[in-house]
């Protein structure tokens, strides 16, 4: 009897979607591209410094000054894209250490067969995603406090790495251990059982390139979830701290003159969301099942 | 002669551009059954979609050739919508996919009843009763409130068939009704088959790798490969006395209990499309083949009126067949 | 009923617990017995009920079973990788649960599975799948097991770019061949093969019955062969058992059962076939 290769989404690689998908996956590639080059490049090709007081304050968007002056009369469109290297590199850093260390540790976990391990491994894990996320990391924020600072980070982001790593490596070691639990049953895994090979090697070669994409996959859209968080903190007066710019802290600003000065805000919130677009384009891409079955 | 129910002369399907399928000519009669052979890339599941006009689902159009399903053009992309379920349905190959988990038999059997307006009088729920009586499910009430995974796969598939003949359609396409059934609800399923293609007159086109299933329940085979029919004829014609080397090989290659010596398989696989060869699309594996059977594909040679086989040497090969041990 | 193998069971005296294989060295006498195996899935009932199998060293025997039989637990049990609720699985006259995990007997029984695909790591080449069980399993050093994999890659009829293609660009008897190689590189003393062609066309199917056949007589290497089609069975086996719902009902020479079956069930499997 011929094979039927099951078109079941979870068992055709990630690669197999991304190619059925191609432009939805090329035009979120290129939103994000579009606009990490803008927060790389403008800052370098415009030497204006983002503090600066450059302008009469709450001016719209001109020429000279594309998005507008702020209430202190500093340059938006240049503060925006510095804030966007602060922002996306702290969710990059924030999403990175997590995405490593939650995929091995719920792999091995997921891969070991002693149930106390697994055990122990799942109330830690249950113990810190029982609690709000965010809550969970204001308090640590709050805790840890914004005078800590490690160059050329600006101040108060150790806090928020700190707590985001503290908090968010669980997420993706529960994905890693349960994606381990279905590769467990496949026929290869058995096969290496069989040959003899050591747990590390069953881990490290057969199971975690299997499970990369899974966490990897999220890990895109959870960098998305950060900047939210990390533009959410000034709201409630923890997070980077004035004069660093930052996204939410642009917004915040802005929304105490949203009604005569629209273009602080919106024109931040336009970036975020380009960005945003993006990545849920890639995200979807690289999640939804291929359209056309397979023939046999 | 009785106007054939379906017949295709010179079909081929395209899918983006690529013509997978080519040159068919087939026709099939009420009350007959066609088998249709081939191994995985032969292009038999794509055959089964344009008679059943599931096509268009997955981008593919016949692209050449008339196809007619009693005497209405089928080949035209939404011909297929007032037929389906009426004039032709389909026994589709994995019963637990094509069945709804979340809905009981009784939903699919009533739905797909009063879609098609084929109750006979009798109220859908009686009419799926007895439907389910029909292929051989004893105890209907019981097993119309089931949900799909209640059942076994043998009592699936002979829901699937009562499905396909709740419209009474003339023509039924089963497509591998057997595979990954057990081999003794294997030969209820086909014998079910043949006695519901007997009694409702209808013609029966089925499609499977098992030769076994073929030489038991039809009247004549195509043999596929590479996207055209290298044989065709009556099914006890063509199976003891096959002429094409691929129908040999094919035979030869199947391990029957009781005949000891050694198995021949048929040396590589088969090209993909994209390397398909200018002539017969065989040679490069034929234990025959000559330079001159890569100049063009080979025209259908008729032998004894009845068996049409697509092979330039078939001839030749009959004559030195009686000189070659088997 | 005749116990399978007893022909070939000498009385348990260590003198005579060695025999000489096809290439002339030494094995166990009996290199993979089951006895008495009982095996349920929690508190639920017995899949497979107080079986008894003995593979001789060079034996090919054939476990026949429709689904539900208990013949894929029955070789989960035989490689080791279930415990029986009761009974033992013995290698070599070890019990399973005595061998760990790096225990070197551990790769005397290897398995060829039924979905060639699922069966190797879809991320390494064919030859990558070969040479990592040279280097990890048998020690070697990177160079010689490339080497070597590509020497037994090409034994079983595997050449040229296939060798550096992952599964996903391999077809099925291509894929069904590296799972083959993979489990021949340890030398194994059985190899169990579960329903290995029934996912394969016809004529692939004849290439790897004839490649199991041939390596079978070339190396002496004992084989359990289950499956349901007793074609299939009657070519590769000279002794085999037939289950129903988990236990034997019959078993014996391959050709007497098939030709003359005794049990009304074995009798209604070779009838249903078309």
């Amino acid at each position: 009897m011929a094979v039927v290769v099951a078109e079941v989404p979870g068992s055709v690689s990630v690669r197999a979607r991304a190619r059925s998908h191609p432009l939805e996956l090329r035009i979120g590639i290129g939103l994000i591209s579009a606009v990490v080059l803008a927060c790389l490049l403008i800052p370098m090709v415009n030497s204006t410094d983002p503090n600066a007081l450059v302008g009469l304050p709450l001016q719209p968007p001109s020429a000279e000054h594309l998005f507008g002056t702020d209430s202190l009369g500093r340059d938006v469109f240049i503060r925006v894209f510095h804030a966007g290297r602060v922002d996306i590199a702290l969710a990059a850093l924030g999403v990175i250490v997590p995405l490593v260390g939650g995929t091995v540790i719920g792999t091995v976990i997921g891969a070991s067969r002693s149930r106390i391990v697994d055990a122990v491994a799942m109330r830690v894990t249950d113990g810190v995603i029982a609690f709000p996320f965010v809550v969970l990391t204001l308090v640590i924020v709050l805790v840890l406090g914004t005078d800590i600072q490690i160059p050329p980070l600006p101040a108060g982001s150790p806090a928020i790495l700190a707590a985001v790593w503290l908090v968010n490596w669980t997420i993706y070691a529960r994905l890693a251990r349960a994606r381990t639990h279905v590769l467990r049953q496949e026929d290869f895994i058995a096969a290496t059982r069989l040959l003899g090979f050591s747990q590390i090697r069953i881990v490290a070669r057969h199971l975690l390139p299997s499970v990369w994409p899974t966490t990897a996959t999220y890990a895109v859209a959870d960098a998305l979830l950060l900047i939210s968080l990390i533009a959410a903190m000034p709201f409630l007066g923890a997070g980077i701290q004035p004069p660093t710019p930052e996204w939410g802290s642009i917004m915040y600003d802005g929304r105490g003159v949203l009604a005569q000065a629209w273009w602080i805000s919106l024109t931040t919130a336009g970036v975020v969301l380009v960005l945003g677009v993006g990545v849920m384009m890639v995200v979807d891409s690289l999640v939804s099942a291929p359209r056309r079955a397979r023939l046999l | 002669m009785t106007h054939p129910l379906l017949q295709a002369s010179n079909v081929a399907i395209e899918i983006d551009g690529r013509e997978l399928v080519s040159g068919i000519n087939l026709t099939v009669e009420k009350g007959q059954a066609l088998g249709i052979v081939g191994e995985t890339g032969s292009g038999k599941s794509l055959t089964c979609r344009a008679f059943s006009g599931s096509l268009a689902s997955i981008g593919g159009h016949v692209s050449r050739g008339t196809l007619t399903l009693a005497g209405k053009d089928i080949a035209k992309p939404g011909a297929h919508a007032n037929l389906y379920g009426r004039s032709v349905s389909l026994v589709p190959q994995n019963s637990l996919s094509a069945l709804n988990p979340l809905m009981r038999i009784g939903s699919h059997l009533t739905e797909t009843i009063k879609a098609l307006d084929a109750d006979l009088g009798l109220g859908p729920k009686k009419r799926a009763a007895q439907l389910l009586e029909r292929v051989g499910l004893h105890d209907p009430e019981r097993i119309l409130r089931q949900y799909p995974h209640q059942l076994s796969g043998g009592m699936r598939q002979r829901i699937m068939i009562a499905l396909a003949i709740a419209g009474r359609p003339e023509l039924l396409i089963a497509d591998e009704p057997t595979t990954a059934l057990d081999v003794s609800v294997q030969k209820e399923i086909i014998e079910l088959l043949v006695r519901l293609t007997h009694e409702e007159n209808m013609a029966m086109i089925l499609v499977s790798h098992d030769l076994g299933v073929v030489s038991a329940a039809t009247h004549s085979v195509a043999v596929m490969y590479s996207g055209m029919i290298v044989e065709h004829g009556p099914t006890d014609t063509v199976l003891q006395n096959p002429r094409h080397p691929y129908t040999k090989a094919l035979l030869s290659a199947r391990p029957v209990m009781g005949h000891t010596g050694r198995l021949v398989g048929i040396p590589g696989a088969p090209a993909s499309p994209d390397a398909w060869p200018k002539g017969c699309r065989f040679a490069p594996r034929c234990r025959y083949a000559q330079s001159a059977c890569n100049d063009a594909v080979p025209v259908p040679v008729s032998i004894n009126e009845e068996q049409l086989v697509a092979c330039r040497r078939v001839h030749e090969l009959a004559t030195l067949n009686g000189a070659e041990v088997r | 009923m005749m116990e399978l193998g007893q022909h070939h069971v000498p009385d348990a005296n260590p003198a005579r617990d060695e025999i000489r294989d096809v290439k002339g060295g030494l094995r166990p006498a009996n290199a993979l017995i089951a006895s008495e195996v009982t095996f349920a899935y929690g508190s639920g009932p017995s899949v497979v009920k107080n079986i008894s199998l003995t593979v001789p060293p060079g034996a090919a025997i054939g476990i026949v079973g429709e689904s539900g039989s208990g013949k894929t637990t029955l070789a989960s049990l035989l490689i080791g990788m279930l415990k029986p609720t009761t009974g033992t699985v013995t290698v070599q006259g070890r019990p399973w649960d005595t061998v760990g995990r790096r225990d070197p007997l551990r790769r005397a029984v290897q398995m060829v599975f039924q979905n060639p695909y699922t069966a190797l790591n879809p991320r390494l080449t064919a030859l990558d799948t070969v040479a990592e069980v040279y280097q990890h399993a048998r020690g070697a050093k990177k160079a010689e097991s490339f080497e070597r994999a590509r020497d037994l890659l090409n034994r079983v009829g595997l050449n040229g770019v296939a060798l550096d293609k992952r599964p996903g660009d391999l077809s099925g008897g291509q894929c069904q061949r590296v799972g083959i190689a993979r489990a021949l590189a340890v030398e194994p003393s059985v190899i169990v093969a579960d329903e290995p062609t029934s996912a394969l066309d016809v004529s692939v199917q004849a290439q790897i019955l004839n490649l199991l056949s041939d390596l079978r007589r070339e190396q002496g290497i004992g084989l359990v062969l289950i499956s349901h089609d007793l074609n299939v069975v009657s070519y590769l086996t000279d002794t085999a058992i037939v289950l129903e719902r988990g236990q034997v009902v019959e078993q014996g020479d391959t050709t007497t059962l098939l030709q003359s079956p005794t049990h009304p069930y074995t009798q209604r499997l070779i009838a249903s076939i078309l």
